[in-house]
């Protein structure tokens, strides 16, 4: 009997027992040659089987085309589950990790340009805040020049005293 | 009725066809001879003899501990199959040491080590002989209705094949078993045989894959509801 791991649940409906009885009907030996009772071998290899329908054994050819014998693998159920669906569930992941790594990727990138635009307008501030400080200055050096003036413009008037109110004699 | 007396058990696994077996089954049965760990140890398996198969050709070798009466265990590696024989006067003492003397190292040893894969049929064959020697001329009488009688040679034999209950359900399988029942008689007494098989669609990949216990127990169950029943449909 095959052992209980690594059998598939795949069930069998109705048409499908009934292929499967009519299979075993017609398949492998019927009645053996003579078993000679001093044989050692239970198993006589003079047996002349009448095989069946081998076109209705399963198909065991493989995607590359090539036939070949058909056995069980011995791998668990989980194994066999794996193998089955590794490639999908693998390139699903793949797919998956791919996609939120683009989505990180564009996410960085925004906010790179953002901060790049960000450090520019820093950039022009500052510079306007120099320019600014510099006419500032010039500013400064205008407005001292003129009090220079002014007060050089009354240290001159100073010899003209302003007419006073009080009348006199003609 | 007269119980039958068993002669032999045997229970062999066929694999797919290892043509290295016939060029080294003589390396072989030397590995497992001289492996103390070994049940077939040399010194109670002192007898080997090659098996010509019915073509001609060496297809293996035979590793038996017959004693002095001729009669012992043997281990049998052709390029089919692996055979071990057990002769005791009980079929559970039988079944008993297959389990668990022989079994073991077969498995573990005989498969893995000389890489023999691809399984595609177990059986056990029960041996019995009886003395009664008109069980011939009763079956004779009863399957032609009385036409024919007292047959002075009687060679009986017939194979029921039935669906493998696991392989009828789950769609992955094609397995089936197959009966064979043969009883002939000779001058003195009546020989039975039992022979209980499973075929395997597809191949079973390593011994490892097959529950031999649970088939040597269905075995069992069998040959009481099969053989020993039919027998009893006969009893005076």
């Amino acid at each position: 009997m095959r052992s209980k791991t690594g059998r598939s649940h795949a069930g069998r409906n109705l048409s499908e027992k009934k292929e499967y009885l009519t299979l075993v009907e017609e398949h492998g030996p019927t009645i053996p040659s003579s078993v000679e009772p001093e044989s050692a071998l239970p198993f006589d290899t003079g047996i002349s089987g009448t095989i069946g329908k081998a076109e209705r054994l399963p198909n065991t050819e493989d995607k590359r085309g090539k036939t070949k014998p058909p056995y069980r693998s011995s791998k668990t159920k989980a194994a066999d589950f794996f193998n089955q669906y590794f490639p999908g569930i693998f390139s699903a992941i793949i797919g998956v990790v791919f996609a939120i790594m683009g989505y990180f990727f564009v996410q960085i990138s925004g906010q790179n340009r953002e901060i790049g635009e960000a450090q520019t307008s820093i950039v022009d501030i500052k510079t306007q805040i120099s320019s600014l400080q510099n006419d500032s200055k010039d500013l400064q050096k205008q407005e001292n020049q003129l009090a220079t003036w002014v007060a050089l413009i009354r240290q001159k008037l100073g010899f003209y005293q302003p007419a006073s109110n009080t009348s006199q004699p003609n | 009725m007269a119980e039958p007396r068993l002669k032999e058990v045997s229970l062999g696994i066929r694999h797919r066809r290892s043509f290295q077996i016939g060029a080294l089954s003589g390396t072989i049965i030397d590995r497992i001879a001289n492996d103390p760990s070994s049940p077939f140890f040399r010194d109670s398996f002192s007898y080997t003899f090659p098996i010509i198969d019915q073509q001609g050709d060496l297809k293996g070798r035979v590793l038996s501990s017959k004693n002095e009466t001729g009669k012992g265990d043997s281990l049998s590696i052709d390029i089919d199959s692996v055979l071990i024989s057990v002769r005791e006067k009980s079929v559970e003492t039988a079944l008993k040491k297959i389990k668990e003397t022989y079994l073991p190292y077969m498995q573990k040893h005989i498969f893995n080590e000389f890489e023999l894969y691809n399984l595609n049929r177990e059986g056990i064959v029960f041996d019995f002989e009886i003395d009664l020697p008109d069980l011939g001329d009763k079956i004779l009488r009863k399957a032609s209705n009385g036409t024919f009688s007292n047959a002075s040679l009687f060679d009986f034999k017939f194979a029921e094949k039935e669906k493998e209950p696991l392989s009828f359900v789950l769609k992955e399988y094609f397995d089936y078993q197959i009966h064979i029942v043969s009883i002939r008689n000779t001058e003195t007494t009546v020989q039975l045989k039992y022979d209980f098989q499973v075929y395997f669609l597809p191949e079973v990949e390593r011994i490892n894959d097959l529950d031999i216990n649970s088939f040597i127990d269905k075995s069992q169950e069998l040959l009481k509801s099969k053989l020993l029943a039919f027998l009893d449909s006969y009893a005076e």
